[in-house]
């Protein structure tokens, strides 16, 4: 499960830098959620009916595979997922969170533009029915407003037909190539989550049942990108906290960043092999006898 | 048959925004050094009628430290030669972030792998199926696990 607003494209970037093909490559079945853009229906859409989504997608794919499948969630896909996994127990063999965030107030580090004008784009986000890609963005750039500066000077320092500045330029074109956030869901990340901390504080409800991670059994790898500027690793730390976070839990902390966790060189070393070895071992859950 | 449309790139987007960081940050060097630079109202803070709007803030150490040694420059190659240089500088970096930008939204790459079927939809969400990437991925399950 990808974020809602990033889509999916960086987990399959080229044929060599994808999290997905190196998954299946591996002997794993991998499917991707790609929620596309919302249409009118969508536009309506909060966090519940989302997980209510991913739910029928779980349940689809239970049935095409005769086993619970484990679940993956990279970002703002791994605060679904957590639901999902919470609401859907038998559903789900195991749960993998890459980069995600749980408790908004643990690290507020850059988050003033964010906190304080999320408010002011909550009521932009009703009113518009969506938040649009542009309004978004510019939350990603008040987290670092000298970054396009700094790599855009770095990529004219590039070898043009080299494999760095055709990474950058596709990494670019995905980051740019967002979908906008349904109106309500929009609402919740910016006040709810943001603002006043709803999942991290115990008190997220989705379809009448409070996402409590501690009171998750199934195995779970929470993965921590130390250099993560987008997602605070703290926020993210949160889930494999020893009281709140989830019960059965593996924590693995990588030196990369939120994006380099997936697509950089080092990615397969640190993040793809421990994640697919970490995947190949978990127990069976609906195992059927052997021929 | 024809191929896709190539849309034409936003990024950085949105870019007023990021040009406008920029420009606003690197201009404003220009003004303020109008504001220090000696013999301004501003360099000097009891300076009874500044006669500009910027209040008579003193000068910043690090800017202090540094303007005997403009002095001797400019002593040395001519009066104003300093500004020049700033404007030029700032000049160069603007362009640098606009060659930047054009080379990226010029550039040829684009993605072009194929992706795989989707096998479940509902809405404008789909379940896209990796296992049609790899034979390995359609091993059945318990081959795998012998």
């Amino acid at each position: 499960m990808p974020s809602l607003i990033n889509r999916w494209e960086v987990l399959d970037l080229t044929a060599e830098k994808s999290l997905l093909r190196a998954m299946a490559a591996a002997g794993l079945r991998p499917y991707l959620v790609d929620w596309g853009t919302p249409n009118d229906e969508e536009r309506r859409f909060d966090s519940e009916a989302y997980v209510a989504r991913l739910e029928r997608a779980l349940a689809f794919l239970a049935k095409r595979a005769r086993r619970a499948p484990a679940v993956l969630g990279y970002c703002m896909g791994g605060t679904l997922t957590v639901a999902l996994a919470a609401r859907q127990p038998r559903r789900v063999a195991g749960l993998a969170l890459l980069a995600a965030p749980w408790d908004f107030h643990a690290d507020r580090t850059g988050h003033a533009f964010l906190v304080s004008a999320g408010p002011l784009l909550a009521e932009v986000a009703d009113k518009v029915g969506e938040l649009p890609v542009d309004v978004l963005q510019t939350l990603f750039w008040s987290l670092d407003p000298w970054l396009a500066v700094k790599k855009f000077g770095r990529f004219l320092g590039m070898d043009q037909a080299g494999a760095g500045a055709r990474e950058f330029v596709l990494l670019e074109d995905w980051l740019n190539d967002g979908a906008p956030l349904a109106g309500p869901v929009a609402r919740e990340c910016l006040v709810g989550w943001y603002g006043d901390n709803v999942p991290g504080s115990g008190r997220w409800v989705v379809g009448g049942r409070r996402i409590v991670p501690a009171k998750i059994n199934v195995p779970a790898l929470v993965m921590i990108p130390s250099g993560d500027r987008i997602v605070p690793p703290l926020s993210a730390a949160a889930l494999a906290d020893p009281v709140r976070g989830l019960k059965n839990v593996t924590r693995r902390d990588l030196p990369l960043g939120h994006i380099g966790m997936v697509v950089s060189g080092r990615a397969r070393d640190l993040c793809w092999t421990p994640l697919i070895d970490w995947l190949r071992d978990i127990p069976a859950k609906t195992p059927r006898k052997r021929h | 048959m024809l191929p896709p449309p190539v849309l034409p790139r936003l990024g950085p987007r949105p870019l007023p925004l990021h040009l406008g960081t920029a420009l606003m940050t690197w201009a404003s060097s220009e003004s303020a050094w109008k504001n220090w630079k000696p013999g301004s109202p501003g360099s000097r803070p009891n300076s009874p009628v500044p006669e500009t709007p910027v209040p008579g803030a003193p000068v910043p150490d690090a800017i202090a430290a540094l303007l005997p040694e403009i002095a001797a420059l400019e002593a040395r190659d001519g009066a104003g030669r300093f500004e020049e240089a700033l404007r030029r500088e700032i000049a160069r970096r603007m362009h640098r972030l606009a060659e930047g930008v054009l080379a990226y939204r010029q550039h040829a790459v684009r993605r072009t792998l194929e992706n795989p079927p989707a096998v479940w939809s509902e809405g404008n969400t789909r379940l896209l199926d990796y296992g049609a990437t790899h034979p390995a991925a359609r091993a059945p399950y318990w081959s795998c696990r012998r």
